[in-house]
């Protein structure tokens, strides 16, 4: 009796999965993984840095695996349970391999990047460096803006000597690296006895290249206005300044937002260019910090303030951006 | 009242244009003090020019070749301006910045256009991985639904967009000798590069990817097409159009991006005019460098513009 | 009633590019006179009716509205248009105000009106509409018929000479037109002088006093309304009114 009831239950499990591919199928899965794990247990180089072969062996092996893994996981129909095993056996295995295989030194590393016992006073100098950061970032963001909002009406009005002047420019400072720009305006303008003072370069910088960008956000902004609505306003009597003022940009400003909430997060992140030429932001003051202490946790340790500083902005940005789409503001 | 101050006056502009001319030619530019007066009499003068030269281009009643004279006037004005607080002498203007003989000199150019050169390899490199890269994730969190991958994913993406490039070149330059990984820094430049371009890429892609309506996919499927064929035939043909703006506009910023690698000691562009530069006593090399970075890129921000102008309406 | 006519058109010309869309219009509507253009697509009317209030540019020939000449250089286009409103096909509300908000700020930036005077208006105009509910709604709120009324609202309130009508109900689902039209026709009979551009032929012969046909950039034919309907002179006109039915 036992017996046929096991039948008919795993008769009944094979009619499920029949109609899948054979490589769906749970029988060739577990044979691949058993493969797959002998492979390891037989071929896999040991602890320490690989010979060519051993590494390409290595890379092959968990590409095999991780194709497995990818099979499974576009199946609609494996269990999520079984899927998220699979997901984090696939990255765990594959930080497992940089560790194995990489070659580093850990126990060196944290007492290089992450020696915290010689951070004193390194705090203070991120504080001042990042005030700095945001300084600049903020000088360069509000005069960015202006220019960009004024340029941008500028395009709209259709004027082909200033369309093109200001196309000129918008390309121009799209196409120049900005650290191109910033080590041009701090070191080679002396030559012609223009010196500006490091800040005052990089905010230079920054805003040639920002209002570039700002005037194309701008102008795409007020330009997805229907004209109708420029219709309708001149039909009333309004004159282009009050028609521009009270119907175009406030409905600009929600097309414009987004993007440029995202300009100005990428502002700071571009001041940290600016430690080419001196400026005292973040990063050159952590660089001074690694001479100082005579190692590269201060660097390795402003990354993270650069990473705590900026992801909250992101978030807050992207959060904005979604409430702009439901309409709930404004 | 904003009737009357909207209304262009010709007339006055003329007189304004003039004026501004004789004070900037004739008030010599100061130093000290003076400076802070000079700037505020600028700035005025400018104020008061753009007050009338705005309303005549706004309104359309004014012919357009007055607006173009204007306009030109106003590019008069601005480069008066430089040149009066430049303080130069042309000859000598030539000789710092445009020295042909400096260049001239053996093994300068051949060094710029090697540098160059390497710019260039940086980029291609960078480019491939990134794209592969980028591509693959993009699929993962689009089309594999999996709440785990799809967080470390966004992690990932979140933190190499935060990052500095510049710091994340510094890092790796000055970290990865210290762990036994021993890479060029042509290698470790293209590293961080790439793990910072995947990261943006992975959106672009997605926006891609995710833009094309799951209907059409499913009618596609309805017909029987696999799911890589649909794929290849529906989902990616359209996505390469609504993708390639925003991938190109990348790819330019890519490009820039080279020029921040010189920190690590790369010997590209603007690494090989700074040695140059510092060499010769002379800013030449550093305009020739920024002129090459124009070469490649200008052409390049032209064709996005106006592909960014056919962009499909989603 | 003055003997000179409200809105009168001479000569008026209009280039495209190189298209002749408008090839010499003449018109004349009196003080009070509700005047209809018909025509196919592509026919002109439309854009003539634009050049009335400058909205479009006459490229030759000269506009008069109550007498003054507006085509010329020197007029205050922006005066003009606030004593001539218009309503426009797709409504065009401004959807980042309330219907009130709307309709007032005509008065507020070009009467100069103080706001609450202004609001005071605005609130009548929208009654006199039938919309006194729906002050503090925007326009994603309304429906099609009911922002064309505040559109017609946003124009009345302006106490204009004469309103413009290009297509109000082309828009409008069948069962929104008639609270339209009733509105139009309440004008009318108020002694509003009316430009309208539209295809409700049953709306016409009741309310227009005079029907000019357009066809190519010209007129064809004018004339009572009725009449033009009932016996067209003109092939065109034939044409047109045989292809409506």
């Amino acid at each position: 009796m036992h017996m046929t009831n096991l039948q008919t239950t795993f008769h009944q499990w094979r009619k499920r999965w029949a109609y899948q591919p054979w490589f769906r199928r749970y029988e060739w899965l577990v044979l691949g993984l058993a493969m797959w794990i002998g492979v390891a247990l037989l071929f896999l180089p040991p602890f320490g840095r690989p010979t060519p072969l051993g590494a390409a062996s290595v890379i092959a092996w968990y590409l095999a695996g991780f194709t497995m893994a990818g099979v499974l996981l576009s199946d609609r129909e494996k269990p999520i349970l079984l899927k998220r095993a699979t997901s984090l056996s696939v990255i765990v295995l594959f930080f497992g391999l940089f560790y194995r295989y990489s070659g580093t030194r850990w126990d060196r590393v944290q007492s290089q990047f992450f020696d915290f016992s010689r951070m004193d006073g390194v705090w203070e100098m991120y504080a001042q460096g990042l005030l700095v950061t945001l300084q600049v970032a903020i000088v360069a963001a509000v005069l960015s803006t202006i220019f960009g909002l004024t340029f941008g009406i500028l395009r709209t009005l259709g004027n082909p000597v200033v369309n093109l002047f200001l196309g000129l420019h918008v390309d121009f400072f799209r196409a120049l690296p900005l650290i191109v720009s910033m080590v041009l305006i701090f070191y080679a303008l002396p030559f012609v006895g223009i010196r500006l003072p490091a800040f005052w370069s990089a905010v230079l910088a920054l805003v040639l290249m920002n209002s570039a960008y700002q005037t194309e956000i701008f102008r795409a902004g007020i330009e997805s206005i229907p004209r109708g609505q420029i219709d309708a306003a001149r039909a009333l009597g309004l004159g282009p300044g009050a028609t521009m003022r009270h119907v175009v940009l406030p409905q600009a400003l929600k097309t414009v937002i987004p993007p440029l909430t995202n300009n100005l997060v990428s502002l700071v992140k571009d001041t940290a260019v600016a430690y080419v030429i001196t400026v005292p932001e973040l990063l050159t003051n952590a660089q001074q910090a690694v001479t100082w202490k005579r190692t590269p946790t201060p660097l390795v340790l402003s990354m993270f303030v650069y990473l705590a500083t900026l992801i909250p902005l992101i978030h807050w940005t992207r959060r904005l951006e979604r409430r702009l789409k439901v309409g709930t503001i404004l | 009242m904003t009737h009357a101050l909207i209304k262009p006056r010709p007339i006055p502009l003329v007189l304004m244009f003039f004026a501004s001319l004789g004070y900037l030619l004739a008030a010599p530019a100061t130093t000290g003090t003076g400076v802070v007066m000079d700037v505020v009499m600028t700035v005025t003068v400018f104020v008061l020019f753009l007050f009338l030269f705005v309303p005549m281009q706004i309104d359309k009643g004014i012919s357009d070749w007055l607006k173009n004279i204007s306009a030109l006037a106003l590019l008069v004005l601005m480069i008066v301006t430089f040149f009066r607080w430049a303080d130069a002498d042309w000859g000598r203007l030539r000789y710092l910045f445009f020295n042909v003989e400096v260049m001239s000199r053996p093994g300068v150019m051949m060094r710029m256009l090697s540098g160059l050169w390497i710019a260039v390899q940086v980029f291609l490199f960078s480019l491939v991985l990134a794209t592969l890269l980028g591509m693959f994730m993009a699929i993962v969190r689009s089309i594999v639904r999996d709440a785990l991958l799809n967080f470390f994913i966004d992690m990932y993406v979140d933190v190499f967009r935060s990052i500095p490039p510049i710091v994340l070149l510094l890092v790796t330059y000055s970290a990865l000798p210290y762990s036994g990984i021993i890479l060029s820094p042509f290698a470790t430049g293209v590293v961080a590069l790439t793990l910072i371009e995947a990261a943006y890429l992975t959106e672009v892609f997605r926006s891609g990817i995710e833009a094309i309506n799951r209907n059409q996919v499913l009618s596609a499927r309805s017909i029987g097409l696999s799911a890589w064929q649909a794929m290849r035939l529906v989902v990616l043909p359209q996505s390469v159009r609504i993708v390639l703006p925003d991938y190109s506009n990348r790819l330019i910023g890519l490009m820039k991006r080279t020029a921040e690698t010189s920190v690590i000691a790369i010997a590209e562009i603007l690494k090989v005019s700074q040695d140059l530069q510092s060499q010769f006593v002379n800013a030449t090399p550093m305009v020739v460098g920024a002129l090459l970075y124009l070469v490649v890129l200008f052409p390049m921000t032209r064709i996005v513009s106006r592909l960014e102008k056919t962009r499909p309406r989603t | 009633m003055s003997a000179a006519p409200m809105i009168e058109a001479r000569g008026v010309h209009k280039y495209f590019g190189g298209v002749h869309v408008l090839r010499g219009i003449d018109v004349s509507l009196a003080h009070g006179e509700v005047g209809a253009l018909m025509g196919s697509s592509g026919s002109g009317k439309s854009t003539f009716l634009r050049c009335l209030n400058r909205i479009e540019e006459p490229s030759e020939g000269q506009v008069l509205i109550d007498g003054t000449v507006i085509t010329d250089q020197r007029t205050d286009v922006n005066r003009v248009r606030a004593d001539i409103g218009m309503v426009f096909q797709d409504y065009n509300l401004f959807p980042h105000m309330t219907a009130l908000e709307n309709v007032s700020l005509g008065l507020i930036h070009v009467r100069k009106r103080p706001r609450s005077e202004a609001k005071d208006a605005a609130a009548s105009a929208l009654e006199q509409v039938g919309l006194a509910n729906h002050l503090t709604k925007h326009p994603q709120q309304l429906s099609g018929g009911q922002q064309q009324r505040v559109a017609i609202a946003r124009s009345l309130v302006m106490q204009p000479k004469a309103i413009l009508f290009d297509e109000p109900t082309s828009a409008l689902d069948p069962e929104m037109v008639h609270e339209v039209l009733d509105v139009m026709r309440t004008l009318a009979s108020e002694g509003m002088t009316m430009v309208v551009v539209s295809h409700e032929i049953g709306f016409l012969r009741k309310v227009a006093d005079q029907l000019i046909v357009f066809d190519a950039g010209l007129v064809v034919e004018r004339g009572p309304a009725a009449r033009v309907l009932d016996e067209p002179e003109h092939e065109r006109t034939r044409e047109f009114l045989r292809a409506l039915r």
